[in-house]
């Protein structure tokens, strides 16, 4: 099937119904909070109404959201101490592992024998398939690390770290992915970290990513794509098979844990349609944790729990940040977009879209750690994180292709296409308008309805049902604090009690922060494609004071 | 994960389940009864109180929050109030409450116990007069300009202004007249044979006067503050009304009309000619249009005579005579009141209370709630229990205040929330004790003689929330069908 994801589906035309669907998110989201805006001024009571519906939603999904985030800490807690490497080794010999694995003795703790379930129901699943998955000893992964203008200090700790995993990384193959307008310098210091690393993996790869290549744009996408096609060259040319081959695409700071690559190759494995799968881990932001600002620590906490909520409920997962996949799917499916900045869930739509439907994140619960945005000054750090939520947020752009995809593929089942479309739009609505709608809005209608003279009951019925709503969650925010606390990173030397103490307080900030890096800079997105203002890629800016903390 | 499912059925099932109940209590229905398969519709009320934090108790059953506080799911009909304060008395009212709606109570006002008495100074005055911004009295220990004197209340100290302008310190004055809102104040004083008025400013520790007469020769009878410019003074010179700007040093004289009295409310500005007619000038057009006849009684009176306006809102007007004759009533409908006889007059905020001084006699007159029946209604009336003489009388809370010298005591009277009278012992009466009411700050002053020295002592008594009390008053008479 020839298609490409990108917008007029890479015609270089935009069909009048694809622009309409570029404006249905920010129209959504406008009328959302201009007209609740008008109704709280002119029918208060209404409004109030509204509000009380909307709030209560929000906390039933926020409670739901905290039970799943239990469970999946619970299921984190569970693999904290496995094996992975041993699990691979065992699944050479799958019956009898199988076997092994079945006449086990019951294990001691809650958390073990949860593992140990788990662990015995994949494999046993696994054991159906047919044909058995291939050894792990013949499985190669494929790591690409884009560099824009990122000093070593940035890229080098996480190449360090790759050498050091439970996984031997002679069965790694590293590309170095250079943009070519890059300066001199990063790439002269790309080839001096090829020539220190290069013997502790399969080989570590530094491809220049030519600047101006027609059709492309200055996106991480086409610098990973170009690196990814050299990859696939490279393993052509060694006789390894692509299904053989899992590519893990990250950032330049990215930091993986150390069973990261035993616990994807795994997870590969146990995998029944593994060449039609995407590889999500939990991403974290620990790398300069302690050093930014608190906003910026609240805010990305709050997305590794978001993603850990997610991988709950892979059916709706979709892959976000640094994440792995088949490198056979990436090949077939014509690598990322070349023209998109959001990548990292493009990638997804694009495969899910070019096997009609039959694609799925698996998520898996090892963390890969990144830093947080952060630049000389508190100002430059506000701007920087504004400008990282915007680019994210501008993965909205994904919609209109998608919803002309589903249009037109009618192997996707139609409830799937419904279920789908309806989810991304969603999701891109609710960022940009929820924020609003409980910080600011949620508060209005009482004193418009006083302004009316009005002594309706719902003046003082509404701030009282809101308050209680708001207090239950208080509940559900001071929860994920402490979980927070078992992600945090250890402060190097001087004792963290009182930081992890204050990170506490710090969750007080979620209100400002919700419409400033969150509804703020979606709304910002949304309406730039509204207008026809399309958002340029922009390397966020991520100064490392410290050495700072891994994953 | 298994459990993902059936987790999200119970929740929805939650929120399917809930959300009905919130909207339907948010809207007032009583949950019990819904719960029964019946839908009631019921009510609330909202309290607030001054000063606050205090406990509510709905009939009978207290409630936990303090003021102010609404209290909804209400059955419709009356309930009673109480609110309870320690050292304070008890507020009690019956409270209506309507389907789907919440009686407010925006200010309940809680009368104390007991009121905090400041010992002000030992030195023997004529009169005080408080300013009405800043914590500054004016004495007077003499019938001279020099003899003022200027006390702050803050830093306990008393001085002898300094006078700046070219008055002298010998003129004689006849009358005082703080500035609402402000530190500034009017005198009405006697150069020789001639009347002045001056308009003074406090700037402790001194006084800073200005010559208002200089801008206008010849005697003055009476001058009054623009409410909306202090820079503006109204003055009457035999009968005529004349507008003077003191920084601009220009005077405008108005249609000449022959008034005994006015008063200013807002941009307009009330008068009553000799005819007793009630007359209102907009200064901007500079023409008298009638409003309304008074008694015909007032008619005769010499030139001279002062008649006193009163216009404690912009809705309810109040004309008292020189020779005690009063007259009440609301511009532009008919006029209510007249003919009471022998009363001096207070009003506040849209009441009106007279008295009898000689036979301790107490009217108190409220502007009519039925717009058929434009009658003031009287109140009370109120006789002391002892000999004495009614000093002055005034609003604050809202409710009627007394201050009456009866026997060998001075005390202030006031009926309390739940209908019931009660009284303030003040201060034990001297031959020479006087005492003085402020209503407007809330402030009782009297010269206490127990220290063996005449001192003056400040009964202080909580201000009132004034835009609070208007209101009430605005809408009382808006409901009357008034202007």
């Amino acid at each position: 099937m020839s298609f490409t994801f990108s917008r007029g589906l890479g015609t270089g035309t935009v069909s009048p119904l694809e622009r309409f669907f570029e404006l249905v998110p920010a129209i959504l989201s406008w009328t959302i909070i201009i007209g609740l805006l008008a109704l709280t001024i002119f029918q208060p009571v209404v409004a109030a109404l509204l509000i009380i519906t909307f709030v209560f939603s929000w906390l039933v999904r926020m409670l739901y959201s905290n039970v799943m985030l239990g469970v999946s800490f619970v299921r984190m807690r569970a693999e904290r101490g496995t094996d992975w490497m041993a699990r691979l080794h065992g699944m050479d010999d799958l019956r009898g592992y199988v076997r092994r694995l079945s006449a086990m003795d019951r294990q001691k703790t809650y958390f073990d024998r949860l593992s140990h379930r788990n662990h015995l129901r994949e494999v046993k699943e696994i054991l159906k398939s047919d044909p058995h998955p291939p050894s792990w000893d013949l499985v190669r992964n494929v790591v690409i690390i884009p560099i824009a203008r990122e000093s070593r200090a940035i890229f080098e700790p996480g190449i360090v770290r790759m050498t050091e995993c439970s996984y031997p990384s002679e069965r790694i193959l590293v590309i170095l992915a250079v943009e070519g307008r890059a300066a001199d310098e990063v790439k002269k210091t790309a080839r001096v970290v090829r020539l220190k690393y290069r013997r502790s993996f399969l080989d570590l790869l530094v491809v220049i990513h030519p600047d101006g290549v027609p059709g492309e744009g200055r996106v991480k996408g086409a610098n990973s794509t170009y690196a990814a096609k050299a990859g696939a060259a490279w393993l052509r040319k060694k006789g390894i098979p692509l299904e053989h081959a899992i590519i893990s695409c990250f950032d330049a700071d990215t930091v993986v844990s150390h069973d990261y690559f035993a616990c994807l190759t795994y997870h590969f494995l146990v995998c029944p349609d593994r060449t039609h799968a995407s590889f999500q881990p939990v991403p974290v932001y620990q790398n300069n944790f302690w050093e930014a600002p608190a906003f910026a620590r609240i805010l990305d906490v709050g997305s590794s729990f978001s993603q850990l909520t997610q991988s709950t409920d892979p059916a709706a997962l979709v892959t976000f940040s640094s994440h792995s996949m088949s490198f056979k799917a990436l090949d077939e499916i014509g690598y990322w977009p070349v023209d998109m900045i959001s990548d990292d869930s493009s990638i997804y739509w694009k495969a899910y879209i070019f096997y009609h439907g039959r694609y799925s994140v698996v998520p898996m619960l090892v963390t890969v750690s990144m830093d947080l945005a952060q630049d000389d000054n508190w100002l430059k750090t506000v701007t920087n994180t504004y400008k990282q939520r915007r680019r994210w947020a501008w993965g909205v752009e994904a919609f209109p292709i998608v919803m002309m995809a589903f249009l037109h593929d009618r192997l996707i089942p139609l409830g799937a296409r419904i279920k789908q479309g309806f989810r991304l739009l969603q999701a891109h609505v609710s960022w940009a308008t929820w924020p609003f709608l409980l910080t600011i809005m949620s508060w209005l209608p009482a004193p418009f309805i006083a302004m009316g003279a009005s002594h309706s009951v719902v003046r003082y019925s509404e701030p009282r049902i809101l308050s209680t709503l708001f207090n239950l969650a208080i509940g559900g925010f001071l929860l994920s604090a402490l979980l927070s606390q078992i992600f945090l990173p250890r402060t190097k030397g001087k004792p963290h009690i009182g930081k992890r103490a204050l990170h506490i307080l710090e969750w007080l900030l979620v209100p400002p922060i919700s419409i400033v890096f969150g509804g703020l800079p979606a709304i910002d997105a949304q309406t730039r494609m509204l207008v026809g203002k399309r958002l340029g890629f922009w390397v966020t800016r991520k100064a490392r004071t410290g050495s700072g903390q891994r994953a | 994960m298994r459990m993902r499912k059936p987790l999200f059925a119970v929740f929805l099932a939650l929120y399917v389940v809930v959300l009905p109940f919130l909207l339907t209590y948010a809207l007032g229905y009583d949950l019990v009864a819904i719960a029964r398969g019946r839908f009631v519709r019921t009510g609330g009320v909202f309290v607030a109180s001054t000063p606050p934090h205090a406990v509510l108790t709905m009939d009978g059953k207290e409630q936990q929050r303090r003021t102010p506080l609404s209290v909804i799911s209400l059955p419709t009909g009356v309930h009673a109030a109480t609110l309870q304060l320690d050292g304070f008395r008890p507020w009690v009212r019956s409270l209506k409450v309507k389907p789907g709606e919440v009686t407010v109570v925006e200010d309940a006002l809680l009368i104390p116990l007991k009121w905090q008495q400041k010992f002000l100074s030992t030195d023997a005055f004529a009169d005080l007069y408080p300013a009405q911004l800043g914590p500054y009295l004016l004495f007077r220990r003499g019938q001279r300009l020099r003899d003022l004197w200027l006390y702050d209340m803050r830093a306990d100290a008393m001085a002898q202004p300094t006078l700046s302008g070219q008055v002298s310190g010998n003129a004689i004055v006849r009358s005082l007249r703080t500035e609402p809102g402000s530190t500034s104040f009017l005198m009405e004083v006697t150069v020789g044979l001639t009347r002045r008025v001056l308009r003074g400013k406090i700037l402790w520790p001194s006084l800073r006067l200005q010559d208002v007469t200089r801008l206008f020769p010849g005697p003055v009878d009476s001058a009054r503050w623009s409410p909306q410019d202090a820079d503006t003074v109204f003055v009457k010179r035999e009968g005529r009304l004349y507008q003077v700007r003191i920084a601009a040093r220009t005077t405008r004289a108005y249609p000449d009309k022959s008034i005994m009295g006015f008063t200013l409310e807002g941009r307009t500005i009330y008068a009553v000619d000799r005819r007793t007619a009630l007359w209102k000038l907009d200064p901007a057009d500079g023409e008298w249009l009638p409003v309304h006849a008074f008694d015909s009684q007032l008619a005769g009176l010499p030139d001279r005579s002062e008649l006193s306006l009163s216009v404690p809102s912009p809705d309810f007007l109040v004309a008292q005579a020189a020779n005690g004759q009063l007259s009440a009533g609301w511009p532009d409908t008919v006029f209510a009141a007249s003919e009471v006889r022998g009363f001096q007059a207070a009003a506040s905020l849209g009441r009106l209370l007279a008295w009898q001084k000689s036979w301790m006699t107490i009217a108190s007159l409220v502007p009519p709630i039925d717009a058929a029946h434009k009658k003031p209604i009287v109140m009370t009336e109120w006789i002391p229990s002892r000999g004495g003489s009614i000093t002055q009388a005034w609003f604050v809370y809202g409710v009627t205040h007394v201050l009456y010298h009866g026997g060998d005591q001075i005390t202030l009277h006031a009926p309390s929330h739940d209908g019931k009278d009660f009284s303030y012992w003040v201060a034990t009466a001297r031959e020479d004790t006087s005492a003085w009411f402020s209503g407007e700050t809330g402030r009782v002053y009297y010269i206490d003689g127990a220290a063996g020295k005449p001192s003056w002592t400040q009964v202080v008594v909580q201000p009132q929330p004034l835009a609070n009390l208007i209101q009430e008053i605005r809408d009382l008479t808006g409901s009357a069908g008034g202007s």
